[in-house]
């Protein structure tokens, strides 16, 4: 057995490559909120037009394996000249695969909400887009926490250590192949992950009990 | 600039390998389906009878499943094992760490199934003589099945598409030819577009196949 001593002075680079890891979740999940938002009021809202578009964009980004997703930014994008880092990349793709899973998740929170609670709105006087924020869309978010608070984006983060961004478990992975120890070092990524993935997956319960206590039912998670 | 000009060509001088890469990654999916199916009913039903200390045991398995990436069990089994003296071959590693991985999710959707029976049909079974893997196997487990059935087929379709992973064991699938591919013909776009249509190809066979089985099973 290696001794503790060894393991503990791997451990400030297992640190910086997690810290590396949460920036990316938290990148993924700040800017996918926004996006998915955005892109699933459209969905839900839009012209017959526009949601043809999405439903094909969806489609066509959902049917591909995340590392797919990744690869086409890593690699397709440079091609034509459009050149980020590493960490720039990775942000990039997994923003984008969290839009496209945070957008399907608001496209069925806002259809989940009876259309009549809109019209009402809007024959009380209130306007298209009052109607939609004030009325439509705080229900709407009621049926999504549960699907909104998942741990799904903190776990893909490491599909980019497949592309050599220096994340947690391609840290992991490197101090492996240096010291051997990948028992020990694997260990402590999956408790690692699996503390700051565990609270999430509690709150998300928390928050699925609270909406079937009301009679209501969650909406089915769209990402694992 | 005039626009972008497809060159195909040397994606497809490469057929046979594509051929095989897409063989090994239907084995690794329908080899890590069947096992998580098998893991996942049995857990469920250990949950479903067994004592508290099964129970305890199977909350701390789904738990410690759900919670991390399955790159790490893939990499837990492949780097981690050879520690211990257990030298496990790229493939099983990550048949596997697949296997577990979607084995915590199989075990909470078939407890869903299993909740569903009524419980009257268990006692029914009983008082005409079934033992408990008869009720079990021709009773119980069967309608479980038929309601978990739509959500296993979501798992399916998970599975299919998380084989890319192993590419990090370097099993010889799909994705792990995607890369070699890039820097050997430099077709980037093109090389997206092909594996990405075959990928969209498997995962939508496998569900409309699925789909077929939920709309030919007669019970409800």
């Amino acid at each position: 057995m290696p001794s503790i001593g060894s393991l503990i002075s791997l451990l400030p680079l297992l640190v910086k490559g997690f810290g590396v890891t949460l920036l990316l979740a938290g990148l993924s999940i700040g800017f996918g909120t926004i996006f998915g938002l955005l892109l699933g009021s459209l969905y839900a809202w839009g012209s017959r037009l526009v949601r043809a578009l999405l439903f094909v964009l969806v489609t066509i980004v959902r049917g591909m394996p995340v590392v797919v997703q990744v690869f086409a930014v890593f690699f397709v994008l440079p091609a034509y000249g459009i050149k980020f880092s590493a960490v720039t990349s990775a942000a990039i793709s997994l923003t984008l695969f969290a839009s496209f899973t945070i957008m399907e998740i608001v496209r069925g929170g806002i259809e989940a909400v009876p259309r009549e609670q809109f019209q009402a709105a809007l024959s009380l006087g209130f306007s298209n887009v009052g109607a939609m924020t004030t009325v439509v869309l705080p229900q709407a978010m009621r049926s999504m926490m549960p699907s909104l608070v998942n741990q799904a984006m903190v776990k893909a983060t490491s599909v980019v250590s497949l592309f050599g961004v220096t994340e947690f478990l391609y840290v992991a992975k490197e101090q492996i192949e240096r010291t051997l120890m990948g028992f020990e070092i694997m260990a402590i990524v999956w408790v690692a992950y699996t503390l700051v993935c565990y609270p999430l997956t509690v709150l998300g319960r928390w928050f699925e009990a609270r909406l079937k206590a009301r009679g209501q039912t969650a909406l089915a998670s769209a990402g694992l | 600039m005039d626009g972008y000009h497809f060159y195909f060509a040397p994606i497809w001088a490469t057929l046979p390998d594509i051929y095989a890469a897409t063989g090994v990654a239907a084995l690794v999916a329908v080899t890590s389906m069947a096992l998580a199916l098998v893991i996942g009913t049995a857990a469920a039903l250990a949950a479903e009878y067994g004592g508290r200390r099964v129970k305890v045991l199977v909350a701390v398995y789904v738990e410690a499943m759900r919670n991390s990436p399955s790159l790490v069990k893939m990499y837990f089994i492949f780097l981690g094992l050879p520690s211990l003296g257990l030298f496990p071959s790229p493939f099983w590693s990550g048949v596997i760490a697949l296997a577990l991985h979607n084995g915590g999710y199989v075990t909470e959707i078939v407890r869903g199934g299993l909740a569903a029976v009524n419980r009257t049909e268990v006692q029914a079974a009983a008082s005409l003589g079934f033992g408990w893997l008869d009720t079990q196997r021709s009773i119980v487990l069967p309608q479980a099945l038929r309601y978990a059935l739509p959500s296993l087929t979501n798992v399916g379709v998970e599975i299919i598409k998380d084989t890319s992973f192993t590419s990090a064991l370097a099993v010889k699938e799909l994705f792990y030819l995607m890369t070699a591919l890039v820097s050997s013909t430099l077709r980037s776009f093109e090389i997206l577009i092909v594996f990405a249509g075959i990928y969209f190809v498997m995962t939508t066979l496998f569900a409309v196949a699925m789909k077929l089985v939920e709309l030919r099973t007669p019970w409800k």
